[in-house]
């Protein structure tokens, strides 16, 4: 885009990243997020803080199910005679 | 030339208006002044402890922007920034200063002034006649304060953001915006993946639809035999999350990353290779 500057050629002292590409990043995330009540319809403007907020909500969230599903699995790989486990071993190793 | 702390009044007199004041409206980081006519500008008795110019670069003009006019009430729109000026030589005034509590905010302005000519305007105004002044000067700004606090309150969730994700190490937006991207876009792929490996009966279908892998989850899925449902509409991953969940103790799984989960990709053939890396992209078929 030809908005964005560099970043490797920051300056010194005061900040000279656009905004323009700090608002483009968060547009990026913005959809990245889950739509829980737009039902697909995305206004033309998001709130940053809005953004950022529900990307720090949703990271968590991720993380937790994570943490989750790796206590199911590592539970399914201990029990040698489920079809599985022969799965996820097929997977994993 | 001008020494701008020499400047007295009769200097100020003296200037030609050589560029409509009406333009100089600034929009900096976090000041805007807005600029009103030559007229207004010029008040009896108002001694300047210093001067700030503003610098218009395409002709390099000198101008003087005094302070507002005397029967000027607050008015949302006026701003006007008031800074201490440490380096006042007049020392014997008594700088009618607003408090700003971030003293960062403070040296912002102090550095610019006696750095490179960037476009910014303050004033300092002297109380001598601060009996007339004190009540009438703008001294509040609305509109900076309004955005310092939305400032404050983004560069706290960039903070969090930071702590979420991990090896954030640089602290500026554009970074850390950066990293929460891709690190949000492999948790996803992660746990679509893993929601496939441990989710037999129960496989979410909101995870297969979600982000740019799906066909290929899909197609892992068909191979290994198990058999996804009919395609459901776009929900969010979050929100599929009324799994059933199985009864299943909690063992302590050892991991610590994302990268635990997903060794290199072993020989066999029936793993899919490539799946695993943290970044997916270099898998696709």
């Amino acid at each position: 885009m030809s908005s964005r500057r560099s970043r490797s050629s920051r300056q010194t002292g005061t900040s000279m990243i656009s905004e323009d590409q700090i608002n483009d990043l968060v547009v990026q995330l913005h959809r990245l997020l889950p739509e829980l009540g737009n039902n697909n319809r995305r206004s033309g403007k998001v709130s940053a803080s809005k953004v950022l907020q529900e990307t720090c909500t949703y990271i968590r969230n991720l993380n937790k199910e994570v943490d989750d599903l790796s206590e199911r699995l590592s539970q399914l790989l201990e029990s040698t005679d489920s079809a599985q486990a022969a799965l996820i071993r097929s997977l994993l190793m | 030339g001008h020494n701008p702390r020499g400047l007295n009044n009769q200097d100020l007199m003296g200037l030609e208006w050589t560029n409509d004041v009406e333009s100089l409206a600034l929009k900096d980081q976090d000041i805007s002044v807005r600029a009103r006519s030559g007229e207004d500008r010029i008040t009896n008795g108002l001694k300047w402890s210093d001067d700030y110019f503003y610098y218009d670069q395409a002709d390099f003009h000198l101008q003087i922007v005094p302070e507002i006019r005397k029967e000027e009430e607050n008015s949302k729109k006026d701003l006007t920034l008031v800074v201490p000026d440490e380096h006042s030589e007049t020392g014997d005034h008594h700088l009618h200063i607003k408090d700003y509590s971030d003293s960062s905010y403070n040296r912002r302005f102090l550095r610019n002034k006696h750095a490179k000519p960037k476009r910014r305007r303050v004033q300092i105004l002297s109380d001598d006649e601060s009996g007339d002044f004190s009540r009438k000067v703008p001294l509040v700004i609305r509109k900076s304060s309004k955005r310092r606090i939305r400032d404050d309150m983004m560069s706290n969730k960039m903070r969090t953001l930071q702590q979420l994700v991990p090896n954030c190490h640089k602290t500026d937006k554009v970074s850390v915006l950066d990293k929460t991207i891709e690190y949000m876009k492999n948790l996803q792929l992660q746990l679509q993946v893993m929601s496939i490996m441990g989710m037999n009966p129960y496989i979410p279908q909101a995870t297969l639809n979600f982000g740019m892998h799906n066909h290929l989850l899909r197609a892992m899925v068909i191979a290994h035999g198990l058999n996804p449902a009919k395609q459901t509409t776009l929900s969010p991953l979050i929100a599929g999350s009324n799994w059933p969940s199985p009864p299943f103790s909690h063992l302590s799984f050892p991991h610590s990353s994302n990268q635990s989960l997903f060794p290199t990709p072993a020989s066999s053939p029936q793993c899919l290779c490539g799946l695993v890396p943290c970044f997916p992209s270099d898998f696709f078929f």
